[in-house]
């Protein structure tokens, strides 16, 4: 099946990362390097309630490898906002329990993206405002739920009921996006980071600008190890949907296709990762199909399935498998969107 | 308060001032070279380990974690976390230092700033400096305030 996200440069992105200009480790440029060396395209700076590295992340370009998206972390009493693409501060100290629609508007009107980051991280007096209090905001209206954060975030029971808020929100027609975030500090914590995907439109601008675009769209995938893809399409039509499209209602049966993709941060992951099956799901219903080599790309693996016709609302995909010889959910994409009827 | 003096406060916080914010304005005279502001409080963190424990608990129940996790978060340290801010004239925001660690030291010119804070003219006027109170996890935690130009 051929169409879906063709022509898109797939970008490899961490979008939740701090340095020593709020309480991370690492200077900027060190960052930078850091983000290379994971074999990421992209790192977000998303320092906690200063945006006072972006100066310096701005004149550092790509000169190491990765580029550096601008942002910042509203870190609040009642919740933390990732403020992605933002070049200026956020105000944030007159928000109170019902403040995050104003601050998410406003982070918009900067012509940024609004995040709810790790929104069931154990808050006060633990990790303070970490968790989602703000009140009066429906989750799906944020521009996208930082389901997996920190590394191993596999393991997380926290992250876990994100994931099923997010899954809440779909199946309730939201149209939000998923991603994941380290909230990477320094060195120092084991485990695997995921890597959020980011599908780009290729083009002569810069790679930040493009994956603002890619995410507000939902053109998403995230991933311990190799990039999740998915394609939906319906038999003998021409073209094929991935994640953040909309497939338009027609008469022929639904078809799926799923496949993990190598890219040049996986290879190192290789030993502690094994995908072995992919799920494909939709509202109030799901199917699934084991990995095997794709014959149509060296070293991916794909899955193929025929849909029922009671596919609705959306179709995504989870990859399963194990991680340590453990079994765990390995990447997943967000959602092709089904229009109405 | 010493020659450059702007500003010296002593506050005392409970934990019922957790999610709050204590600003201070000062007034910078013209032709300072350099803004230095100081924020230090003490306790850094909860000391009292049975209390700790007592008060993971409760939170773990809110947020889902079991006791044994809750136990463990409480032997980590249940940490006080107050950060500065500052906004000169405008207001104009110039830094934010959100960190660990009860002391905090600022200092900016129109080249140069500590992590956290923007560099920029140091214009004459009405300035603030800012005190997050995120949370008090102590019974009590008091803080000092300084601000003071060259």
């Amino acid at each position: 099946m051929r169409g879906a996200g063709e022509g898109l440069r797939w970008a490899a992105c961490e979008l939740h990362a701090h340095s020593i200009h709020s309480d991370g480790r690492l200077q900027v440029a060190e960052l930078a390097r850091y983000a290379a060396g994971r074999g990421l395209d992209l790192i977000a700076l998303s320092d906690h309630n200063t945006v006072s590295g972006l100066a310096e992340a701005a004149a550092l370009g790509g000169q190491y490898g990765s580029e550096i998206l601008s942002a910042m972390e509203l870190t609040t009493f009642y919740g933390h906002i990732l403020a992605l693409g933002v070049q200026d501060y956020v105000e944030w100290r007159g928000l109170g329990r019902e403040g995050a629609g104003g601050a998410v508007a406003e982070i918009r009107s900067r012509g940024g993206l609004a995040g709810i980051a790790h929104p069931f991280r154990p808050g006060n007096p633990f990790c303070t405002g970490c968790f989602w209090e703000f009140e009066g905001f429906e989750s799906g209206e944020a521009d996208y739920l930082e389901l997996w954060s920190e590394p191993d975030p596999h393991l997380a029971p926290c992250n876990a009921r994100a994931f099923e808020q997010w899954i809440s929100l779909l199946d309730r027609g939201f149209r939000v996006a998923a991603t994941s975030g380290t909230d990477y500090h320094g060195p120092g914590r084991e485990g695997l980071c995921a890597t959020t995907f980011l599908g780009c439109e290729p083009g002569p601008g810069a790679l930040g600008a493009a994956a603002l675009a890619a995410l507000r769209r939902g053109r998403v995938a995230v991933s311990l190890g190799a990039r999740p893809s998915l394609a939906l399409g319906r038999r003998g039509e021409g073209r094929s949907y991935g994640p953040g499209e909309e497939l338009p209602p027609g008469p022929g049966r639904l078809e799926a296709r799923a496949v993990l993709l190598p890219w040049r941060g996986a290879a190192s992951r290789l030993p502690e990762l094994r995908a072995e099956l992919a799920r494909f799901l939709w509202r109030g219903g799901s199917t699934e199909a084991g990995l095997a080599p794709d014959p149509e790309a060296g070293g991916a693996l794909a899955a193929q399935v025929e849909l029922p016709p009671s596919v609705e609302g959306y179709l995504r995909v989870e990859f399963r498998g194990s991680v340590r010889g453990e079994a765990a959910l390995i990447g997943f994409t967000n959602p092709v969107y089904l229009g109405p009827a | 308060m010493d020659q450059g003096a702007l500003l010296e406060v002593e506050a005392r916080l409970g934990p019922e001032d957790s999610r709050s914010h204590r600003s201070f304005p000062f007034e910078l005279p013209p032709g300072a070279r350099e803004l230095e502001l100081e924020l230090a409080f003490e306790p850094a963190m909860l000391e009292d380990e049975a209390l700790a424990a007592r008060i993971a608990f409760e939170a773990g129940r809110r947020f889902g974690i079991g006791p044994e996790e809750a136990s463990r978060r409480a032997r980590e340290g249940l940490r006080n976390l107050l950060t500065l801010s500052l906004d000169g004239p405008g207001p104009s925001f110039r830094g934010c230092a959100h960190r660990q660690g009860p002391r905090v030291l600022a200092i900016l010119s129109a080249a140069a700033a500590s992590p956290g804070f923007l560099p920029g003219p140091l214009t004459a006027g009405a300035w603030r400096a800012t005190v997050s109170v995120h949370c008090v996890a102590s019974p009590r935690c008091s803080f000092r305030l300084r601000a003071r130009a060259r």
